[in-house]
């Protein structure tokens, strides 16, 4: 159960805070029982209230100037944000083209590759083994790998610092 | 409400007014109804939260009640820190400490019975003399439920002093 409001709610709080008290006043909370409670709580609260204005109070301006730090941090990253993705991406990318090139020009790769090799038997045996497709495949296994080393190693440096 | 019309954090000087204005009654909500030991941290976070937020676009009388809400948010994740770190530290809802103060005692074992919620209300409209929409605002209740919600906190409140005062030798 709650008891009723009264109008007067606000007239008691704001005397027990000025300690101004009407004599009109006074007679209303003498014969309303909200009033006497609102008397009583804001008493009690108010005591509480001045013990702490006696403290005084930490600057202001060190916790403006700090709130304007942090800020000026975060517009840092956030500016940052775009750059951290291109880190990211930049490698796929260079991966993807790779695989572009070989597949449209691998049989052109494979004989490079064969005429770099030493003996001509060798380079039959490159030129069988290592079709376009194959060669495609291969390369793409070495340079995923060399992405997840690459993003790996970032990411464990990153977490160090 | 006494916040200044037009505080704006962009602006250092404003802010300065604006803290004036609200950092002993937050200070004092902190140490004697929420029953807060670390004080100055608590109100400091606070703040730093409160200008994190920028809330210039509130209307006047609900950055106060902003203000509130974070440092409720704030008391109640330092409750749970201490639950985590062991029981022989909890205080949360259930007790605030004992205040340096012997004329406050008995308030402050009072308001130790009741919810931080119900001691926020408590404080908000008869410290803070706070509209019952800044109250809802600063609670996250509806402005409506706000002054049956008061009545309950306020008997429970005297309740709790005429029990305390009962108890006395």
């Amino acid at each position: 159960m709650s008891r009723d409001a009264c109008a007067r709610e606000g007239d008691v709080a704001t005397a027990v805070g000025s300690a101004t008290w009407t004599d009109e006043l006074r007679a209303h909370v003498r014969d309303c029982a909200t009033c006497r409670e609102v008397e009583l709580v804001t008493s009690a609260m108010m005591a509480a209230m001045r013990e702490e204005a006696e403290e005084p109070l930490p600057d202001a301006g060190r916790l403006w100037w700090r709130a304007q730090l942090e800020a000026r941090g975060a517009a840092r990253r956030r500016s940052m944000r775009p750059l951290d993705v291109a880190e990211w991406v930049e490698p796929l990318v260079a991966v993807a083209v790779a695989l572009l090139l070989l597949q449209l020009s691998g049989d052109r790769v494979v004989g490079v590759l064969a005429r770099l090799l030493p003996g001509e038997a060798t380079s039959d045996v490159v030129q069988l083994a290592l079709p376009a497709p194959v060669l495609t495949a291969l390369v793409a296994g070495v340079l995923l790998t060399g992405v997840m080393l690459f993003v790996g190693l970032g990411a464990a440096f990153a977490r160090d610092r | 409400m006494s916040v200044r019309a037009g505080v704006a954090h962009a602006d250092e000087a404003e802010f300065r007014r604006f803290y004036e204005e609200t950092a002993r009654p937050l200070r004092a909500w902190l140490r004697r109804a929420a029953g807060a030991d670390n004080v100055d941290d608590l109100a400091q976070e606070t703040y730093l939260r409160f200008l994190r937020a920028q809330v210039d676009d509130l209307p006047d009388d609900e950055r106060r009640a902003y203000l509130y809400r974070i440092a409720m948010n704030l008391v109640r994740d330092g409750w749970r820190a201490e639950r985590r770190r062991g029981p022989a530290t909890v205080l949360g809802d259930v007790e605030a400490p004992a205040p340096p103060n012997a004329e406050t005692i008995d308030v402050q074992r009072a308001m130790g019975r009741l919810r931080l919620r119900e001691r926020t209300l408590l404080w908000l409209a008869y410290v803070e003399r706070a509209s019952h929409r800044e109250i809802a605002t600063a609670l996250d209740v509806k402005e409506g439920s706000v002054r049956v919600m008061l009545s309950r906190a306020r008997q429970k409140l005297v309740g709790a002093l005429a029990q305390g005062r009962r108890g006395k030798p």
